[in-house]
């Protein structure tokens, strides 16, 4: 089996927000639905202060309260896929947002608008058409919308037979874990015991965040001060 | 030891330079890194400020000449600012103004600016400006910055992605390389970059030979040398740099990969810097840093009394080059003149911005978080306690030359003596859309005062006082 996670180094993060930039570049963002967003907070009393910088993304629950709840509604616009990977289907999403209203980690977007990062008007760059892009990408206003782990280039990753690259090479790997300048982020098979993410993993003492809603996060931190 | 070779200096790596520390959270590191180089010595050896081949540029470590009149506007390398080795942008402000005072043999009357937006990126804006009428100005540059709004004549830039260029990537200890950046787009299909309106400024002048000269020398170009006589594209130019610098490496292969690059041994670095050039009899001492410092003194002092330079302190210049740390503050001194500005505002670079007016244009990075694209007043919470400051209120910052309003941040990240302000926010250029203009133009208030080595504004001594709007 292959179960994908990522794994985010708080102890290494300097909080340029690389990561968020690649995000929004790889994923044609909107300006009312980032995906990606860095959390920042001090902590201490001067002198001896510093800045904790978290960087939350969809954690790709395994037990996912956002599927839950829209199968409860009769919806079911999010499914979990052969990766683990939790995907919102914006043909059938309802905008109805019970989904970000039960995310403990508060990561669906609700998309007001697929308005334009320019105020100017529309770049050629933002005037794809629906065909030309992937699915996910396929933005629309009144629906829910957030990180797919770039599931366009895992199932290029599954077209292509290379699953096993995936965490390797660049078109098989998210866009946020391969930009991080000072390798806080990795993203791998966990159930690969010699994967980099199990490794480090266990030698951090990596761990979910908001384990007692028992939803079985993918994406694993190190946080400031070893395990939690 | 190092690939069995004894050592015998302590190759001490302070792999520092401003520009990169004076980035969010390392002002700090940047300061205790420049007291250990002072006292242990950088990467070649003891005084060294130098990467790979030691003595590269011999000014580094040898005293300066101290060289009257100035032969430059910016007063680099003369009795002024003896060590002053990156262009003294700041500085060209205050001789414009006043020329005569700094023993110019000349009034200027032309200034062309490349890539650079001096009055928004420097300090005392009204100087900068003010600066600007006393001459015709030139501006090249891809937006049109407060700069471009002064200036007689605009010349629109390529952008990197659409000229060609030797990349500027720096080496690391460790490795060296040689890379090129080529045109991908040229959205606007304009016909000329910086390079070529030099280039054909000097052919028009009837001095593109001279410059050829010039360019020869200031690059390099010894074995794939330009020739005298003939005008070179931007591509030309680039292919002999790339050739001269891979050492006859074909450009087919920098246009495919466009780079090429190696790990350097021991004996390329450390080895064949100080220890080949210094070590063992007969070979030179090389200075150390406070010699280097006690000799521009005493050069100092001789071109003041052959000149009789009237406008120069020799107290300022004995304390300023004093060549051990010293617990005194050089000069400037505004601390202990502003008494009536009980903080001081200091300037830092977020990650999100640089000064250069495009990335105030570039969505992604105003949208990296709900604070990326408009920046703040960070003062510490016992300082904002005693004023009855709150995040988010307005607050107002006078300093003797101006005065700003943006709002508070609350911190413990910050001494309670100071404030802070990001430097590269708050645009008034009209070229800029709104969106591009938000936050604190701080340079605007922040005191002009080069130091008198280096020739560098400090941007961390302005006095102020910081109250509610």
């Amino acid at each position: 089996m292959t179960k994908l996670v990522r794994v985010i180094d708080m102890e290494r993060c300097m909080g340029c927000r690389a990561c968020i930039a690649a995000c929004h570049v790889e994923n044609h963002i909107t300006p009312d639905a980032p995906w990606n967003v860095m959390i920042e907070h001090e902590v201490g009393q001067y002198p001896y202060a510093r800045t904790v910088f978290a960087t939350m993304n969809c954690m790709h629950c395994e037990d996912a309260p956002c599927l839950r709840a829209c199968d409860a509604i009769g919806v079911h616009a999010i499914s979990r896929n052969e990766l683990g990977v939790v995907l919102v289907d914006y043909d059938k999403c309802i905008g109805c947002q019970y989904c970000s209203a039960v995310c403990p980690y508060g990561v669906p977007q609700y998309n007001k608008s697929t308005k334009s990062l320019y105020p100017e008007g529309e770049t050629p760059y933002e005037n794809i058409s629906a065909a030309d892009r992937h699915p996910t990408h396929r933005k629309k206003a009144n629906v829910v919308e957030k990180c797919t782990f770039c599931w366009h280039k895992l199932e290029k990753a599954v077209t292509d037979g290379k699953t096993d690259r995936i965490g390797q090479d660049p078109q098989y790997t998210p866009s946020c874990d391969l930009v991080c300048p000072v390798n806080a982020r990795l993203f791998g098979d966990i159930d690969d015991p010699n994967s980099g993410v199990s490794k480090y993993i266990g030698e951090k003492k990596a761990g979910q965040l908001k384990k007692e809603y028992g939803t079985r996060p993918q994406v694993y931190y190190v946080l400031q001060g070893g395990d939690f | 030891m190092r690939e069995g070779h004894k050592l015998r200096y302590r190759p001490v790596a302070v792999h520092t330079f401003r520009g990169m520390a004076a980035k969010e959270f390392g002002t700090q590191n940047w300061r205790s890194g420049l007291v250990i180089q002072m006292l242990l010595g950088n990467i070649d050896a003891v005084g060294g400020i130098n990467l790979h081949s030691v003595y590269k540029k011999p000014a580094y470590f040898e005293p300066s000449k101290a060289e009257y009149p100035p032969k430059r506007v910016d007063l680099q390398t003369s009795v002024y600012f003896p060590h002053a080795t990156h262009n003294v942008s700041q500085q060209v402000a205050v001789t414009m103004n006043n020329p005569e005072d700094f023993g110019m043999k000349y009034s200027p009357e032309m200034q062309i600016f490349y890539a650079t937006n001096r009055p928004f990126s420097t300090s005392d804006a009204k100087a900068q400006f003010e600066s600007l009428t006393k001459t015709y100005n030139v501006v090249i540059d891809i937006v049109m910055t407060e700069l471009a709004e002064m200036a007689d004549i605009v010349l629109p830039d390529l952008t990197y992605l659409e000229s060609w260029h030797l990349s500027p990537t720096r080496y690391t200890p460790s490795a060296k390389h040689t890379a090129i950046r080529q045109p991908v787009a040229n959205v606007y299909n304009i016909p000329h970059d910086g390079y070529s309106i030099i280039w054909e400024l000097a052919k028009r002048l009837g001095i593109r030979d001279d410059y050829i000269k010039h360019v020869n020398k200031n690059w390099g170009l010894k074995t794939y040398p330009l020739e005298e006589g003939k005008d070179y594209s931007a591509r030309e130019a680039v292919e002999h740099l790339w050739m001269e610098k891979t050492k006859g490496k074909e450009f087919d292969y920098a246009l495919k990969h466009a780079f090429k690059g190696k790990h350097l041994a021991a004996k390329d670095t450390y080895l064949k810097g100080v220890e080949a050039k210094f070590k063992g009899p007969d070979k030179p001492k090389m200075n150390f840093y406070a010699e280097q410092l006690v000799g521009s003194l005493k050069n100092i002092k001789a071109q003041v009394k052959k000149n009789k330079i009237k406008k120069i302190d020799l107290d300022y210049y004995a304390k300023a080059l004093n060549p051990l740390p010293n617990k005194d503050h050089a000069f400037p001194v505004p601390h202990k003149e502003a008494k009536d500005f009980p903080l001081y505002l200091i300037t830092y670079k977020r990650m999100y911005r640089n000064q250069a007016g495009n990335t105030a244009l570039n969505p992604i990075l105003n949208m990296l978080g709900d604070d990326t694209d408009d920046n703040f007043i960070l003062i510490n919470r016992a300082t904002a306690g005693k004023s009855g400051i709150s995040n988010g209120d307005q607050l107002v910052i006078e300093t003797r030359v101006g005065k700003v309003q943006g709002p508070a941040k609350l911190t413990e990240g910050i001494r309670p003596d100071t404030v802070a302000v990001s430097y590269h926010y708050g645009q008034q250029s009209t070229g800029f859309p709104d969106y591009a203009k938000k936050g604190i133009w701080v340079n605007s208030v922040l005191e002009l005062h080069p130091d008198v080595i280096s020739g560098m504004n400090s941007f961390n001594d302005t006095k102020c006082k910081v109250y509610k709007a």
